[in-house]
Formats: C-alpha cells, sequence, structure tokens
C-alpha cells in the first residue's frame, strides 16, 4: 500500500516522539486483538488457526512421521506457503528458515521426538498464511506456538531400547492415551512448579524500530515508517536465539543503536509470557470443550 | 493492561472439527451466548434473522403474507430486506434496476439489500458494498496513477476516478490557462500516493466519477491520518467538516475515507474570493506544520472511535464520533480502544447519545 509524503512524515513524527504515539494508539508492548483457535484440523497430530483484527489470517497444520534417527539431520520440518505469492518467494523461504531453524535448535525438542534408540518422529509443520496486512512472522508465530501446543504423539508402547536388535516401534491403539508434545500448565499450582524437562514451543516477536522507539506486533503503516524489523524469540520463560533484525519493507532502512536493543529485550520480557500464557489459555479451553463433546 | 487480547472464535466457518461445536451450539440452542450478537456472523445469527425478516413481513400486515412473491406485497413499502437470489417478483409490469436480475419474467435479487421503488423501476440498494459516487459527494481520494492531462484517484469505488488537469487549482490563481509546462510537471502537484479531497464533478455512462479541487475547502491533505470505514457507514450531510474537541479536525468522505487532521487556523470554509492570492505552491507542500503530542493522542484516540463505531456497524456522524470520544476518555490509555468490548461499549454509548440527541 502506497502512502502520501505527508501521512508517512506524520506517522514517523509520532512513533519517533517520546512518548511515542503509535496510530491506533497502542502501547509498544501492546499486541493487536487476535482470534485464536486450536485443533482444528482433525487428522494433523497438532494444528492453530489465528486470524489478526487487520484481516490477516494463518493456519497451521503440524503432522508426525516416525523415521530411522540416523536418516534425517533435522527432525523438525517447517514449511511456509503465502497465499497469492509464489512457492519460491523469498519471504516464504525466510519464515520457513527461520522457524525451521529456532525449532531445530531446540534440544529438548528433539529429545521429546526420540522414540528408541533408533527411531524418532519427524515433525512436518505446514504452515499456510490465508492473508496478511503487515509482516506475517508474528502472526505465524502465534500461530506455530498454538499448534505445537496442541500437538498429541501417540503413546509408544514397544520397548524403548532397540540398540541390540532393530525393533519396528509399535503405538497403542487408543487415541486417548498420545501424550503431549508440550508440558501445559493446566492449573496456576501447576505452572509455578517447572521441572527441568519443561517445555514449551518458542514464540518469535516481530518489532519495528523508529528511531529511538521500538513497537511490537507492527501494522503495515508503521513497517513503511520503520527503520528495521527486529525479531526476539521468547523461550521457556526466557529470551533466547535468535534475535536478528528483518527487512519489513521500511522505505528508509538503518541500524539500530544500543538504547534500542535494550529497549526490545524489556519489551519482550514484559509481555513474552503474558502472550504465551494466554495462548495456553486458550488451548486449555479448547481441550476442555472438546472433552465436553464426546 | 493485557499485553494481547485473544478471543476464541464463536463461529467457526467450513470448519472440519469446528462442525462438532457448531451443530452443538445449535442443538444446545444458546446461540444467545454469543454476546457480540454480530449480525453478520451469519451461522450463529442465522435462526434469529429469520425470524426479524418475519417479523418485518407481518408488521406490514397480514393481508400482505400470502401476496409476498407474486405482488411482493411488504416490499413495496421499500423497507424489505432480500438476498441475493431471492424471488421480488413475478409480476411482468416493474421495470428492472440495480440490483435485481431476471429468469423466466420473474425478477430476482443479485445483491443483499432493500427494495427501493420508483414509480414502475425497481431495484434494490445494496447493504454494504463499493462506494457509488454521486455529483457533488464530497470525497476523499488517493492519486493511483499520473497519466495524460488527469490523475487517476483511488476513492473507493468501482473503478479510479478522474481528475482533469483542468478541475485543480494551479499556483498563481484561478484564472490561469494550463499550459504545456503544466502537463510536463502534473508530478509536482499530485503524485502517487498522495491523499486529496475533492468533490464528484460529473459522472459518465460507465459509473465513473470525474473530480475537482476548484476550491481552497478541497486540495491536498497534510497534518494528519487517514481512517478508512466502509462508505455505507456515512451519510450525506450539509457539511462534511467538522471542527471536533481537542484540536482535531475531520473531513468525513462520503466514501468512507475519513480525514483527521490538526485544526487548520484558517476557518474551515474559506472565501472563493480569497483563491487567488492564497494558492501558491505551497498548497501542494508535503510538509505538516509542526502537531503537538497532545493532538496526535487525540488523532489516534478519534481514529480508534472511528473504528469502534465501524466494528459495530454503526454510521458515523458527528454527534456519535464526539460521544463515543467523550465515553473513550474513561479509558486513560487510548490503546485499550482496540479491545472488542471496548469497541462496542463505545459504540453503544454512541447511539445512546444520539438517541438523546432527537
Amino acid at each position: 500500500m502506497k502512502y502520501s509524503p505527508a501521512e508517512l512524515s506524520y506517522l514517523k513524527e509520532s512513533l519517533k516522539a517520546s512518548p511515542p504515539i503509535r496510530p491506533d494508539a497502542r502501547l509498544e508492548t501492546q499486541l493487536r486483538p487476535i482470534e485464536a483457535i486450536s485443533n482444528i484440523l482433525p487428522t494433523a497430530n497438532g494444528s492453530a488457526r489465528i486470524r489478526a483484527s487487520d484481516g490477516g489470517e494463518c493456519i497451521v497444520g503440524v503432522k508426525a512421521k516416525v523415521v530411522p534417527t540416523s536418516s534425517t539431520s533435522e527432525l523438525i520440518n517447517v514449511d511456509v506457503e503465502i497465499s497469492g505469492l509464489k512457492e519460491n518467494n523469498s519471504l516464504a523461504s525466510t519464515l520457513s528458515s527461520i522457524f525451521q531453524s529456532t525449532l531445530n535448535s531446540s534440544q529438548s525438542l528433539r529429545q521429546r521426538l526420540k522414540l528408541t534408540s533408533r527411531f524418532s518422529f519427524k515433525l512436518f509443520i505446514d504452515v499456510l498464511v490465508l492473508s496478511n496486512q503487515s509482516h506475517p512472522l508474528g502472526l505465524v508465530s502465534l500461530t506455530i506456538y498454538l499448534a505445537l501446543l496442541s500437538t498429541k504423539l501417540p503413546l509408544l508402547t514397544s520397548s524403548t531400547d532397540d540398540s541390540k536388535a532393530e525393533e519396528v516401534p509399535v503405538f497403542h491403539d487408543d487415541w486417548d492415551q498420545a501424550r503431549p508434545l508440550c508440558d501445559i500448565p493446566v492449573t496456576q499450582s501447576d505452572s509455578s512448579k517447572k521441572s527441568d524437562s519443561h517445555w514449551t514451543p518458542p514464540l518469535i516477536l516481530l518489532m519495528a524500530v523508529v528511531g529511538e522507539n521500538i513497537f511490537i506486533d507492527p501494522t503495515n503503516a508503521e513497517e513503511q515508517v520503520a527503520s528495521t524489523g527486529l525479531f526476539i524469540s521468547w523461550s521457556n520463560g526466557s529470551i533466547s536465539a535468535p534475535l536478528r533484525t528483518l527487512d519489513i519493507g521500511s522505505t528508509d532502512p538503518q541500524g539500530i543503536s544500543s538504547t534500542v536493543l535494550s529497549k526490545a529485550y524489556s519489551i519482550v520480557e514484559q509481555c513474552g509470557q503474558e502472550i504465551s500464557d494466554s495462548l495456553t489459555a486458550v488451548y486449555v479451553q479448547d481441550e476442555d470443550a472438546s472433552s465436553s463433546d464426546f | 493492561m493485557p499485553v494481547i487480547a485473544i478471543s476464541r472464535p464463536e463461529t467457526v466457518y467450513g470448519g472440519v472439527s469446528g462442525g462438532n461445536r457448531k451443530l452443538k451450539r445449535a442443538n444446545g440452542g444458546d446461540e444467545e451466548d454469543v454476546d457480540g450478537v454480530d449480525e453478520l456472523e451469519y451461522e450463529d445469527a442465522d435462526s434469529g434473522s429469520d425470524a426479524e425478516m418475519r417479523d418485518l413481513d407481518d408488521d406490514d400486515g397480514d393481508a400482505n403474507d400470502n401476496d409476498k412473491r407474486s405482488g411482493f406485497g411488504s416490499s413495496t413499502k421499500g423497507s424489505s430486506l432480500v438476498t441475493p437470489g431471492e424471488l421480488i417478483t413475478e409480476d411482468t409490469m416493474w421495470m428492472r434496476g440495480h440490483g435485481t436480475f431476471s429468469q423466466d419474467e420473474k425478477t430476482f435479487s443479485s445483491v443483499a439489500g432493500t427494495i427501493t421503488r420508483v414509480n414502475k423501476l425497481l431495484s434494490v440498494t445494496p447493504l454494504r458494498g463499493r462506494y457509488q459516487p454521486v455529483i457533488g459527494d464530497h470525497v476523499i481520494g488517493r492519486i493511483t496513477e499520473v497519466g495524460n492531462k488527469r490523475w487517476k484517484v483511488d476513492i473507493g469505488g468501482n473503478q479510479d476516478a478522474a481528475l482533469l488537469l483542468g478541475s485543480v487549482n494551479l499556483p498563481g490563481g484561478v484564472l490561469r490557462r494550463k499550459s504545456e509546462s503544466d502537463e510536463l510537471q502534473m508530478r509536482q502537484f499530485l503524485k502517487e500516493g498522495d491523499l486529496l479531497n475533492a468533490e464528484v464533478q460529473a459522472l459518465f455512462s460507465d459509473g465513473g466519477a470525474s473530480l475537482h479541487t476548484r476550491s481552497l475547502r478541497y486540495g491536498k491533505l497534510r497534518n494528519g491520518m487517514l481512517v478508512q470505514v466502509p462508505s455505507s457507514l456515512i451519510i450525506r450531510l450539509r457539511t462534511q467538516l467538522y471542527r471536533l474537541p481537542g484540536g482535531v479536525d475531520m473531513i468525513l468522505g462520503i466514501n468512507g475515507y475519513i480525514w483527521l487532521s490538526k485544526s487548520s487556523k484558517v476557518a474551515a470554509d474559506v472565501s472563493i474570493t480569497r483563491l487567488e492570492e492564497t494558492s501558491g505552491l505551497e498548497i501542494y507542500s508535503d510538509t505538516n506544520e509542526e502537531i503537538n503530542t497532545s493532538t496526535r493522542e487525540n488523532i489516534a484516540r478519534y481514529a480508534n472511535c472511528i473504528r469502534a463505531l465501524a466494528f459495530k456497524e454503526v454510521g458515523v456522524n458527528e454527534t456519535r464520533l464526539i460521544a463515543a470520544y467523550e465515553a473513550s476518555l474513561a479509558y486513560a490509555s487510548a490503546g485499550d480502544l482496540i479491545e472488542d468490548e471496548v469497541k462496542a461499549i463505545l459504540a453503544a454509548e454512541a447511539l445512546a447519545a444520539d438517541r438523546s440527541d432527537e
């Protein structure tokens, strides 16, 4: 979308001001409302759909497959498709590689996917961005997070030690016995006691830098005047790798200063936990609703 | 304040597993749970809206109950809603206007809207849809193309409007003749992306519009931001220029484009006789004036109020907007206004104020 020079300069001045005034008056740490639902695809191991208030929509399906661990180096495969763009579009492949490398670098996720000494689950995460007004990174990340939360893997009934003799893994027939991929803190008391094995998927939060200010969840107009985009990952209650700048279609790209970086850190620290808690709440509600259906 | 508001969708369209829940809800009959009661959520509201339509028919008298199909009874009163493909009349005496089509001598509606009748001409006015220009409308548009002696302007209609080089004020006064050098430097005046307000001067036979900006009221827009709402939410009034409390000016484009800007010192209505003195090249300037923080905050708050009204499909006018703005002051941070619950409250306040005003 094209904006007039007067609009862009008004926007830029407002965002540069201290405190900044965003075009929809949001705080720097405030995201736009979203509408989220999990487990929408019955044939997938886990799935989610999120609609953003600007009309963006994203669907994610997670499927698992048993593979010999030695045959593959990457246990998680992420494929992003953006409606209206060709498959080889750089935006889609950038998103795929960001999520693929982030998820693959998680040791505890790899641990969870391991079945026996020879076999592992391989996760195929298919992302479909149905529509997007602003940069889809944030939307995709929230949807992947919710889809992974809702992912269930069948319960292994055969022996876990097949180092001596190769044995094809056998699973429990009952889907109700399936174990969730992530540990869901169902009640308040559960969430307080975090064991070492506790794992929730990483969230990647996109921010836009304007002058000395930085904003989470930028709108299309904010992206236009931003000097650069920056994303930080949040996992298991703390900031984690990756932290990277990203071209979000800004008209006047520039570097970032260390003040901006520390602001970005504090923004993610303020809202990372709240976002992941809110999405967890959506999953828990959906789970309750579906169990009461039967 | 919450960092993010997440709601779970109440309706699932085409949902595979969502079907379950939908069925359950339909059987349980707890549609009323959806407290947003969004008129446009067809799946949940279906039964409700059906009943509403039947009510409408009944209002028009019992005699009409039978002849709805043959003589479109209630429809003649011009208040009845029709949906696409719905039979309007089998009577051949009617001329078919916009929004209708015929098959086997019968007239059907091609859009969702209300039936209007002028003598023997029958047409359906769509509830929503793209803006349809009418001569004299004050609209806001964005330049999409600079062409031969004309600009193409996006006004949210079916097709871009044309703004002829001869229909704008050029620097140096209103009576100056357009020369070839003006044609060569059209981009100095208006270029792609620029916003302007203009009046619809004429309509072409294909429905396209021709605009003009030959008054100081019209021209390039600066010092503010644009908010877009469906054009069906804007009503034609005596004036479309408003000075709102809080140092904000608003131009309510009939096409649903709303311009919020800092109040200018010049009165909104400049007499046409002063045109020559004031129309230098600065009327095409791209630089904003100095705008202070509180004005910027107010503009953002008004923008959120407008979005709140549009969210609830409430028509936007001055009274309602000011009422919504005043109600919004209860929220210290205007950022709270983006949440659906707050939007609903503001829209309700605006409607209440509008009613008491009358």
